[in-house]
């Protein structure tokens, strides 16, 4: 709205409403009656004795009535005259010192578009306020002399390339860190325009970028003229906790700050916030959906662990009582929870879901191929942030993974087979649901299928890549063809273990296998130590990465780490030697899985490392019990194997769960590799996308996940005739950042425990938090309603109802006055 | 067709006060027949005694029996019962003109009143009498018990028209001395005048033993003053005209209304005069029926 036609409004409306009393007033003094008197020496003796009350009284009258329509204006109309001295001061710093100067304007405009500007009430959301404010501060601005640079703070950035092609680690990395858009410097016509068109951008702030973008461009800008910042944001936690005095980023932000400030000083204007933000917000939020189980097969259950938190301002506001619902790809809406009781404050994690085999079945065309199940979860009620009311997950539920166990040393009796005991783990299935026999419902507790094969069957072997991963147990004979499949096979993206044992030819292994570091194998095997007899001394386990994915199985929960560490079942093993010096692949480093508790000190047992797309593990004791008891102890190597073969083969997976912003990337296997991919991303906008290579891997790799919502990507194959079809489809998922839900304001470091909750609600705890992340206060802090009015067309906040009750008081008034003293009445002469 | 000013004979209000008896606090001439013995001789139907004829005498009552015996005239005296001679004092002063609402305006409210005891007073075969005043009085009807005097009087009181200021005092002193025999005065009036005027008048009146009964004619508008909007009161009997908002001034001009009735009343005491606020708005039989009961019980 022009600056003119704000004040012609803003004043004009109230001193016309003021002007009708006095009209009115004067109407009546012609609109009277004429009675003809007899007692006129009793009235004229009254009027003698009254004439100065009456006359003060009258002056009175006239006042209240002025007061009163003067009141019903301001509070109808946001704004009134005492708004409009909020405008014209220092509250708006139009002429208060924020953008007051003579010289030519350059305008940084930082308008904080991130995903919690969402927050709506009553139909009016943070960014509707901030585009508002926004339009109006540049409507302030002096045509053909001042320009604009606006600065978005949560713009995704998409690297340029087809399809937002990610070429780089540092270019994710890049993605990651700067959400901000900074447009150049444009005239207000352009700015207003831009501004119109910015849209939420469901990404989370970066307000130290945002700052850093406006210290450049107040350092840029030539020194005739002058620099003014406005930032309009919702100041929450969300976005601004981590620039607080507290936070990480704090020191950068406050350089940037003062830089700025220095810059705005010189020439006479100051930093001006403006608060869009909704005070006393609710926010009941899915923060994180899980999947437990690393691959979901068909046949498998698939529990999701939901967490949920309640994000509000303050204590003192409501509990909720929350209900979950889901449905798997877009079917029926069905309740998984009980209401869930939320205080203000609450964060409810694994909520658990359990998706039963037949709501993830396959359906006949996608049996061999597996296919993308899109599970949504959310709340019941929507609440002001809608955007994270619900998150979407995508499994893949594969078919099944066919796994390649080769028995180098088969026998009769089981206890002293090579892999009876881990055919069994690996191929666990057709279990039943405990305790609900009524459904009959079978549920698979791996999606493995696994073939055994004895070892000197391997050299008849054709290809590898029907499997998804292959187990070496002992095997003695390794023919070069085979190890030239395998080398394939895993450089393909598939798995390998390998378990040592009595046929294993160390010397033979290291020159097919480890080349130097250069093979597949993980490291250089040595000679065996210990005793395979069974009265021999037995030798503990220990984790020696407890963050591999591996391994975390064991140590996440401590209780857990005791299933390692606890039995002393290996009797003999194989001394490795890890790759050092010019062996070490620096992009493929070997990682040390478990360590053995050997005599003189720890030593690699179980390594692992990637090779091309695949990995592969080592496990320097037999998988059968020649060299140890661990089968017979407390189960670990159920866990442990069933872990490794999941690892291994977790390509499989794929299910997603990105952030909006965070690039998707896919490792093709050679299978999966075709001339032509697509996205369709959840507008239904498609776009093409190119395979990209990096140290000879096949990536696909997607940048533009813009938006939250479930995205498709379609690989397509071309035939002789250039027509297309699909050679697989896989969906993703892309959900809010979780952080953004966190809808509370930032506070000073001192008072998040003890705070006055009208403080707190007031915008005086976020003016002190800006004071003190940025060490200056010479800057104009403006919360909106203050300046725009609460029974208006923006307002909402608790202050309104207050100028509501000022203008019913008004209303009431005039009516009870306009009724008793008749000035609605026809005169009667 | 019955001549216009008739119509202040309202015969619903006779009909509510044709029983009743005016009746006078003070020992007067002839009231009731038959209920107050005069203590003068007058001209009745019973004989008391001869006295010698002088000039100036009615030839009717020369006893023509007694000169043809004694060749000297004698006139006859009777012990008649006396009847009374009421005169109605009729305010028609500009200030009665007024009106409010469908309120009779006080000047007809007045004369309905003036003719309704005139006509019960004439039953009574009493005498009646009016006299109609502003600042003076200007028309004056002897009080008689034919029914001429009555159809005179309402005649007079409908072709006179309220214009003019009242003098009441003056008025009354008038009066009084062209009503010689003791009697009954009823004085209709707004009163509008200066307390002292009024006093004056009444002295003179309670001097010469007259019974006076003052009846205080105002409008429910006046004693209420419930106007409610901007109004320009225009004054009659020369007063200035006044823009005001009632409201605002009604409890002062209230406080006046009320201490001039008082003080009204105050004279009235003083002087031995009846006083009776006769409200507009009240029916005129329904206040005179209770006025004439009210006096008569404290008659008895």
């Amino acid at each position: 709205m022009p600056t003119w036609l704000i004040w012609t409004l803003g004043l004009g409306v109230p001193l016309a409403a003021a002007a009708v009393p006095i009209i009115i007033h004067l109407i009546n003094l012609t609109r009277f009656r004429k009675v003809d008197w007899a007692a006129m020496e009793f009235l004229l003796r009254a009027y003698q004795k009254t004439r100065r009350k009456m006359q003060v009284e009258s002056l009175i009258m006239l006042l209240l009535r002025i007061a009163a329509v003067i009141l019903i204006a301001m509070a109808l109309f946001p704004m009134g005259c005492e708004r409009i001295n909020d405008w014209a001061g220092d509250k708006l710093g139009l002429s208060g010192g924020g953008l007051d100067t003579d010289a030519p304007l350059h305008l940084v405009l930082v308008l904080d578009n991130s995903a919690s500007m969402d927050y709506e009430t009553e139909n009016q959301s943070a960014f509707d306020r901030a585009k508002q404010y926004a339009l109006t501060v540049v409507d302030s601005l002096e045509p053909n002399r001042d320009r604009v640079t606006i600065v978005r703070v949560s713009d995704l950035y998409v690297p340029p390339g087809l399809g937002g092609t990610v070429l780089t680690e540092e270019e994710v990395e890049k993605a990651r860190r700067r959400r901000v858009a900074q447009l150049s410097s444009m005239n207000l016509e352009g700015a207003r325009r831009e501004i119109s068109a910015t849209q939420v951008a469901a990404v989370d702030t970066n307000i130290l970028a945002a700052f850093r973008e406006g210290a450049r461009v107040a350092e840029s800008t030539s020194e005739g003229d002058a620099v003014g910042m406005v930032v309009i944001s919702d100041f929450y936690r969300s976005g601004w906790g981590e620039v607080r005095k507290d936070g990480p980023a704090n020191d950068d932000f406050a350089s940037a700050a003062n830089v700025i400030n220095e810059r705005l000083k010189k020439a006479g204007t100051r930093m001006m916030f403006y608060d869009a933000g909704h005070y006393r917000p609710q926010n009941v939020a899915i923060t994180d959906i899980q999947v437990a189980e690393r691959i979901v097969g068909a046949g498998m259950e698939a529990n999701i662990y939901v967490d949920l938190a309640y994000f509000t301002s303050t204590e003192r506001e409501e509990r909720k009582s929350v209900r979950l619902k889901y449905r798997v790809d877009g079917g029926t809406e069905k309740p998984f929870s009980a209401p869930i009781e939320m205080a203000p404050g609450d964060v409810k994690q694994n909520i658990t879901l359990t998706l039963s085999p037949s709501e993830l079945a396959l359906k006949e065309d996608e049996v061999k191929t597996g296919a993308s199940r899109n599970i949504e979860i959310f709340t019941e009620q929507a609440d002001g942030l809608k955007m994270d009311n619900a998150r979407n997950l995508v499994i893949h539920v594969v078919p099944n993974i066919p796994i390649l166990l080769v028995n180098g040393s088969p026998h009769p009796d089981p206890d002293k087979d090579e892999t009876f005991y881990l055919e069994t783990a690996l191929g666990i299935s057709n279990s039943r649901i405990e305790g609900d026999e009524a459904s009959g419902e079978a549920v698979r507790i791996t999606p493995n299928r696994v073939i055994t094969m004895r070892g000197e069957q391997l050299a008849a072997v054709d290809s590898f890549l029907d499997y998804r991963l292959v187990v070496l147990a002992n095997v003695r004979d390794l023919p070069d063809n085979v190890v030239s499949k395998l080398t394939e096979f895993v450089e393909a993206g598939f798995g390998l273990m390998i378990f040592d044992g009595d046929q294993v030819d160390y010397q033979k292994y290291n020159s097919l296998l480890y080349k130097e570091g250069k093979g597949i194998l993980p490291a250089k095997l040595g000679r065996a130590e210990g005793n395979a007899d069974k009265i021999a001394q037995h030798y503990g386990l220990a984790p020696a990465d407890g963050d591999h994915p591996v391994m975390r199985l064991f140590t996440e929960d401590p209780d857990n780490v005791s299933i390692i560490t606890d039995p002393k079942a290996v009797r003999m093993w194989r001394t490795l030697s890890l790759p050092e010096g010019a062996e070490v692949d620096p992009l493929r480093p070997t990682t040390t899985l478990l360590n053995i508790d050997a005599p003189g000190g720890a030593k690699p047992f179980a390594v692992e490392r990637s090779y091309g797309r695949g990995k592969v593990v080592y496990v320097g004791t037999t998988a059968g019990e020649k060299w140890n008891e661990l089968w017979r102890t407390n189960g670990l190597p159920l866990f442990l194997y069933l872990e490794i073969a999941s690892y291994l083969t977790q390509n499989e997976a794929r299910y997603s769960n990105l952030s909006v912003g965070e690039p998707y990337r896919r490792v093709l296997r050679v299978t999966d590799i075709a001339p032509l991919y697509t996205v369709r991303d959840p507008a239904g906008t498609k776009t093409e996308l190119v395979s990209t290579a990096e140290d000879n891997l096949k990536l696909l790799e997607f940048a533009g996940t813009a938006q939250p919502g479930v995205f498709t990507i379609t690989a397509l194959d071309r035939s002789e005739g250039g027509e297309t079809t699909k050679k697989w489809q896989e969906r993703f998922a892309v959900n809010v950042e979780a952080r953004e839900s966190n809808v509370g304001k930032i506070r000073p470091e001192e008072t998040d425990e003890d705070v006055s909750e009208d403080d707190a609600e007031s915008g005086k705890l976020v003016q002190q938090a800006l004071e003190e992340a940025m060490g200056f206060d010479t800057f104009v802090f403006l919360r909106a309603g203050e300046e725009l009015g609460d029974g208006g067309p923006l307002g909402s906040d608790e202050s309104d109802r207050e100028w509501m009750w000022l203008a019913i008081f008004g209303v009431a008034f005039l009516v009870f006055e306009t009724l008793w003293s008749g000035v609605i009445s026809k005169p009667e002469d | 067709m019955a001549e216009a000013y008739q119509k202040y004979l309202d015969p619903e209000v006779l009909n509510q006060i044709r029983h009743l008896e005016v009746t006078a606090r003070n020992v007067v001439e002839g009231f009731l027949a038959g209920m107050h013995r005069s203590p003068y001789h007058g001209f009745s139907v019973e004989f008391a005694q001869h006295r010698e004829y002088v000039q100036g005498d009615d030839l009717r009552f020369l006893d023509w029996k007694a000169f043809a015996k004694s060749d000297k005239y004698y006139i006859k005296q009777y012990e008649e019962e006396t009847n009374f001679r009421a005169v109605i004092v009729l305010d028609s002063s500009e200030s009665m003109r007024y009106q409010s609402g469908e309120h009779p305006s006080k000047m007809d409210y007045g004369r309905y009143m003036a003719a309704s005891l005139a006509y019960l007073i004439q039953k009574q075969s009493d005498a009646a009498g009016l006299a109609l005043f502003d600042e003076k009085m200007f028309d004056w009807v002897p009080p008689a018990t034919s029914q001429v005097t009555l159809m005179r009087m309402l005649a007079t009181m409908h072709d006179r028209e309220p214009e003019k200021k009242t003098n009441i005092g003056e008025v009354l002193v008038d009066v009084a001395q062209r009503t010689g025999r003791r009697g009954l005065v009823m004085i209709i009036s707004d009163l509008f005048d200066d307390l002292d005027h009024l006093k004056k008048g009444l002295e003179h009146l309670a001097a010469r033993k007259h019974d006076v009964i003052v009846f205080n004619v105002m409008d429910p508008m006046e004693r209420e003053f419930s106007f409610d909007r901007l109004t320009q009161f225009l004054g009659m009997e020369g007063y200035p005209d006044l823009l005001v908002d009632p409201r605002s001034l009604r409890k002062a001009y209230l406080e006046e209304v009320g201490a001039f009735t008082a003080g009204v009343r105050r004279v009235c005491l003083r002087a031995r005069a009846d006083f009776q606020m006769m409200d507009t708005s009240m029916p005129l039989g329904v206040a005179l029926q209770a006025y004439l009961a009210r006096r008569t019980g404290t008659r008895a």
